[in-house]
């Protein structure tokens, strides 16, 4: 059961050009920031909104000439879109009944679905009786009592506050991990794309950006929105015998083109030119922000490259740091890991 | 220091309020109380209440079975003329009753555009209680699609969507989703229906006529009784009262409460 889909959707003020790759029992999150076209891509597999062009193949069948209905497919809205009318059992028979199973069958799948995700004893209740939680197990069961051959969830624990989101999340992997067909997961949170996802796909502005497995994305981010959410620093340019830019050295001699990361707390700021240090990069630069992190102080520095970088907050005092302030950073070159790209 | 506000407004309105209440006190005040058990068992009043409850159920009914589709397709199916339609729609809402009424003639009729084609098939609507049904579900119906398209418009079709990636097709969304989500206004709608139906009299009498039994409703009788038996009209209007008040009950929820 493999997925292969290249959705290409033209607006006038947006567009969405990617190419999809799922396998059996594999979970791809799209990871993307707001308006990255995620939903719409989801919307897309769906059959909810139309093509421009491409094609969705599913294990050799092609989706893309099919109505929605006839997809076969499982979806988790983000607003879960349950029926208010209907109880959690008759919301969880729906695809059921539509599929043609008699009403009893129907409901008695539906009830053994519902204990599967953990809610027996709620299955008269209709969703405003529901809690966000729970209402999210609904949909999933619903999406999934079908038996259906591609899951789609589009941000299913955005709308769910952070004291179930965690209980959720691990219920949610367990099931995707006895769900055999392929799943797609869209959400803009790195930790629901960390702990969810064997394969990562970045989406920026329509297009794909990244598609590595999770490990991968944080060590080797290929934008700086996939390094802010890795907490790195990132820097991209040209290198000639392992210096990047010109202007920063890196202990692999890398030529070409290159991303190099640096973890910010591997760069020391100073009040003065640092004497005898055995940093190889010394970057002269002003400070621009300031913010507490636990028990370290995140301080952004100009450019280029533009940096942050995480020092103890006696090292604030010492330094009396503060906005507008110029300092010194020193970096080791084999903090400066580079990778070609 | 309290606001001050434009006093001058509170003799109109009492006044206003005086004459919208100044009918039912006349009505009330006019009613052989005594005599009422009498009068409301007459076999000709029973007659004419079984024949405007049948004839308004029915053109509800009626109304129900094409006003709902009507409302979606106006609602959901975008077509060039669409606004045109849905001003065509409402028209018996503002038309009197009685121009309904000779355009029923002259539509169903036995010389009507289509009258011809019924006679044909052995159906004759005019002064038949058919046509009673006909003409009140003309007058009625608007205020059935008028309220389903208005509901159907406002309720987001995200329902449906899921529905679609559940497998369901487009008949069977409609009839365990779309439906059940604006029964709420069909109901209200069918209520409204209902009362339209069950006060009409222009188009009634002027296409389906005044036969005691077979087209004479309780609005016809009680203009009739007036000029022969006041005391039986008063009885006949306490009735459609009556009816009144309980669809006014039945529509609370909706339109009398703020």
């Amino acid at each position: 059961m493999t997925l292969e889909a290249q959705l290409v959707l033209a607006r006038p003020d947006f567009s969405l050009d990617v190419h999809i790759r799922a396998g059996a029992g594999e979970v791809v999150v799209v990871l993307g920031p707001n308006g990255a076209g995620k939903s719409t891509l989801l919307r897309a597999l769906a059959g909810l909104v139309p093509l421009d062009r491409g094609r969705i193949t599913l294990n050799g069948v092609a989706l893309h000439e099919r109505a929605p209905q006839a997809r076969d497919i499982g979806v988790v809205f983000q607003d879960y879109r349950l029926f208010p009318h209907l109880s959690a059992r008759e919301n969880v028979a729906f695809p059921l009944r539509s599929k043609g199973r008699s009403r009893a069958a129907a409901r008695a799948e539906a009830a053994a679905w519902l204990e599967e995700v953990g809610l027996q004893g709620l299955e008269d209740r209709k969703p405003s009786a529901l809690s966000g939680g729970q209402a999210q197990r609904v949909a999933l069961a619903r999406a999934l009592c079908g038996d259906p051959r591609l899951l789609l969830l589009d941000e299913p624990l955005a709308a769910l506050d952070v004291g179930t989101r965690g209980d959720v999340r691990s219920a949610l992997q367990r099931q995707l991990e006895s769900f055999e067909g392929p799943t797609l997961l869209v959400t803009h949170d790195p930790l629901d794309a960390l702990s969810l996802a064997d394969r990562i796909l970045v989406l920026e502005d329509g297009r794909v950006v990244q598609d590595a497995p999770p490990a991968q994305v944080v060590s080797r981010p290929a934008t700086p929105y996939v390094a802010r959410i890795a907490g790195l620093n990132l820097v991209r340019g040209t290198a000639v015998d392992g210096v990047i830019n010109g202007q920063l050295v890196s202990a692999e001699r890398l030529s070409g083109p290159v991303h190099a990361v640096i973890r910010p707390s591997a760069i020391l700021l100073h009040g003065s030119r640092p004497e005898g240090s055995s940093a190889r990069n010394v970057l002269a630069c002003s400070i621009v922000g300031m913010e507490a992190l636990g028990d370290r102080v995140r301080v952004s520095l100009t450019g280029p490259p533009q940096l942050v970088a995480d020092v103890t907050a006696a090292a604030v005092a010492e330094l009396r740091l503060r906005e507008g302030q110029q300092v010194w950073a020193s970096i080791k070159a084999t903090e400066v890991e580079a990778y070609p790209v | 220091m309290r606001q001050s506000r434009p006093w001058a407004l509170l003799a109109p309105a009492a006044l206003g309020l005086v004459f919208l209440l100044a009918p039912l006190a006349g009505l009330l005040a006019r009613t052989p109380w005594s005599r009422l058990p009498e009068l409301l068992s007459d076999p000709a009043l029973l007659q004419a209440l079984r024949l405007s409850l049948t004839s308004a159920t029915l053109a509800t009914l009626l109304s129900l079975l094409i006003g709902v589709p009507l409302a979606w397709v106006l609602a959901r199916v975008p077509f060039p003329g669409r606004r045109l339609v849905r001003a065509l729609v409402t028209l018996p809402l503002v038309l009197p009753p009685v121009v309904g009424g000779v355009g029923l003639l002259y539509a169903f009729g036995q010389s009507g555009l289509f009258g011809p084609a019924l006679h044909g098939l052995g159906v004759s609507l005019s002064f038949s209680t058919a046509g009673v049904v006909l003409a009140e579900a003309f007058v009625a119906m608007p205020f059935l699609v008028v309220t389903v398209e208005g509901a159907l418009s406002s309720t987001d079709q995200r329902y449906e969507e899921a529905a679609a990636t559940l497998g369901a097709g487009g008949w069977t969304t409609f009839r365990r989703v779309t439906l059940p989500l604006v029964a709420p206004s069909v109901a209200a709608g069918a209520v409204l229906s209902f009362a339209r139906a069950l006060g009409e009299f222009g188009a009634t009498i002027t296409f389906a006529g005044n036969l005691p039994g077979t087209t004479q409703t309780m609005p016809i009788a009680v203009y009739v009784a007036l000029e022969s038996n006041p005391e039986a009209a008063v009885a006949l209007a306490l009735v459609l009262l009556g009816v009144s008040v309980l669809v006014l009950l039945a529509l609370r929820d909706r339109w009398v409460r703020p």
